[in-house]
Parts: C-alpha cells; structure tokens; sequence
C-alpha cells in the first residue's frame, strides 16, 4: 500500500533524480518506489516530457553586427579606463580597509580620543576675567610663601598696625 | 581550479594580454546571449546586457580572483546583470507572448525555430509549442528562471548552479523542484487547450 506521504517524499526526489542529482543509494530508493507506483511513474513521464518540450527553444546566434557594437562600447570603455582604473584602485582600498574589524577598531579609537578630548576640555574654562586668572595663576607661589601662610599671626601685631607711626618717630 | 583554461586566459588579461580576452569573449559570448536571452526573452536586450557581462569582465580585471571556475564566476556576472536590469526597468523588454512585431531586430523564438522546420504545418505547430515553452518559462520568479535555464540549458549541476546563485545545493534543488513542477503545470494546461 503506497500512502500520499510516501509518494509526497518521493516525487519530491523525481526532479533531481531525473536530473542524475541523487546518490545511488536516494536514486535506488526512488527506483523502487517506481516500480510500485504508478502515479509517480506517470508524474515522472509527464515531467521528462515537459522537459523535453523545452528543448524547441533553439540556441541563437549573435547578430552579425554583435562583435563590432561591442567592440565600439570596449573602445569608450578602454579611454575611460585609466580613470576608472585610479578609482577602481582606491575602492579596492576602501573595500580590503573596510572590515568588520576594521570599522569596530576605528571605532574604538575614535571613541578613546573623544572620551581623551573631553576629560582634558572639561577641566579647563575660558570664561574667567583675567585678574582672577592673574591670582590663579600666582596661587601656588602664595602657598608656597611661609610669611602668607601665617598672614593670621601677623595682623596681631600691634607694631605693624601702627608702622607708619613707628616709622615717623624713627625718622623724627 | 587553476587547470581551468578559462581561467589561466583571464590571468593572461590581468596580465595585459589583451588577446586573452579577445578569446573569452569569443568562448563565452554565444552561451552567455542564450542565457540571456531566454531569461530577458528580447533578442536586442539580450545583446546589449550581453556586452554588458563582457565589458564588467574588462573591467574587473585588476581585481580579478581566480577563487572559483571562470564559467561560474562569468554567470554570476551575467545573472546579476539580468536581476538587477529587469528589476531597476530600465530596459522594457519584450514578454508578450506572441513575440514582437515590425523590427527585424527583435528576433523572438518563434522564429528561431520557425527557421530551422521546412513544412508549414509543422512549423505552426512548433511555434505553438515553443510559444507555450517561453511563456511557462517567462511565468517563474526571477530566481526559479535563472536556474531552471542553467539546469536546463546549460546542464549546470545543482552545486555549481548553487555557486552561481550563492545558496546551498539543497536551496538549489528546492527551487529547481519547484521551476519544473510549474513549467510542467503550465505546460501540461496549455497543451491541453
């Protein structure tokens, strides 16, 4: 008893064994399948003669006139040519560059240096008014004198709020 | 792969000899017209996509690669330039089905065979049948076309015609499968008219 799933499988075989596609084991399957199947022998007949039926549809020949057009398009193509050979040269560039390595390398350093950029752009700002950036720039020789340092015990100093007395009677 | 003629002629081009491909057009230009040809089904399109093929061989030159068989790599060429023509439209071609009528240099398959069958009874009723054959053909999607004509017509086997449409041998003998079921389908209707 031959079942509709049996047939479906095979016949899904028929073109390609009628094309020499299967191995000799699937093409023996097939055989035996045939030879106790008439429905997919028929289908089969059908197909081979279908298949033949293509066969009317001649080669043809190039026209007579087919060498020169092409000759004359070859000729436009071959004053182009150093042109297009200079860019051909530079998409062969583009294309042996533009890996998929190549763009999430690139990608990666372009990231790096933006993220560089920023960290070195973000500290610094332009818009201080220059005697403010006068002191900011001295600020670290003012640490670095002893005498600012201790500016606090020096105010409590009698003698120095009153120099200029001092310095009068010293002259007087 | 390097034992391939074809291919030892198109490294003498790369190389500057320029009669090397002189030779590969003249080897391949007539296989390469019938397989366009019946996949556009216009004679003066064919010939021009034709020359197409050959002048992206020209200039595919310098960076040619020998990674496959010359054939297959020159088909792929070709396949691509039927797909990507039919599909942008620039070319209206001809897929009536009784051909194209008043310009001698549209010559459609009907008269191919005409030509070739003396008596007038057996020429109308090839006509016929040939007629049938380029509409069940003209009727498959683009891809169905390519390799039931390279299956057909140029005894391409599945493997090599997978190479040429970049998919897998099972992919080709599924849509193999399925061109053959329905140009027999197609077939099977119109002769029984």
């Amino acid at each position: 008893m031959i079942t509709k799933n049996r047939c479906k499988k095979h016949r899904e075989d028929l073109i390609a064994y009628m094309d020499g596609e299967l191995s000799e084991k699937q093409a023996r399957r097939v055989e035996l399948h045939l030879e106790e199947c008439p429905g997919c022998s028929a289908e089969l007949a059908q197909m081979k003669t279908a298949m033949e039926s293509l066969s009317l549809w001649d080669a043809v020949e190039p026209s007579a006139d087919f060498d020169r057009v092409f000759q004359r398009k070859l000729n436009a193509v071959r004053i182009d040519e150093p042109e297009t050979r200079k860019w051909a040269g530079l998409y062969d560039l583009f294309k042996t560059l533009v890996t998929p390595r190549f763009t999430l390398a690139a990608t990666a350093v372009c990231a790096a240096v933006i993220v560089m950029v920023s960290v070195f752009t973000a500290g610094i700002r332009t818009d201080i008014p220059q005697d403010q950036l006068h002191i900011a720039t001295d600020m670290e020789l003012f640490l670095d004198l002893e005498i600012i340092e201790n500016s606090e015990a020096l105010e409590n100093f009698d003698v120095i709020t009153f120099l200029d007395v001092l310095e009068q009677e010293t002259n007087g | 792969m390097r034992d391939d003629p074809h291919i030892q002629l198109m490294l003498a081009f790369q190389e500057g000899d320029e009669a090397a491909f002189q030779e590969l057009f003249q080897i391949f230009k007539k296989p390469l017209l019938n397989f366009v040809f019946r996949f556009c089904q216009d004679r003066r399109v064919a010939e021009e996509l034709t020359q197409e093929v050959f002048i992206r061989v020209y200039r595919s030159a310098a960076s040619y690669r020998p990674d496959a068989k010359f054939s297959t790599w020159v088909y792929r060429i070709a396949t691509n330039i039927c797909l990507n023509e039919m599909r942008s439209g620039k070319y209206q071609y001809e897929r009536s089905f009784y051909g194209y009528e008043g310009d001698s240099s549209h010559v459609t398959l009907e008269s191919t065979v005409a030509d070739k069958t003396p008596n007038v009874d057996d020429r109308i009723e090839d006509e016929e049948s040939s007629s049938t054959v380029r509409k069940a053909i003209a009727a498959l999607p683009d891809k169905q076309r390519i390799a039931l004509l390279l299956s057909v017509y140029e005894q391409i086997p599945y493997k090599e015609i997978g190479e040429r449409l970049q998919c897998s041998e099972g992919a080709v003998k599924s849509i193999i499968h399925r061109a053959k079921l329905a140009v027999k389908d197609i077939l099977s209707k119109e002769l029984k008219k």
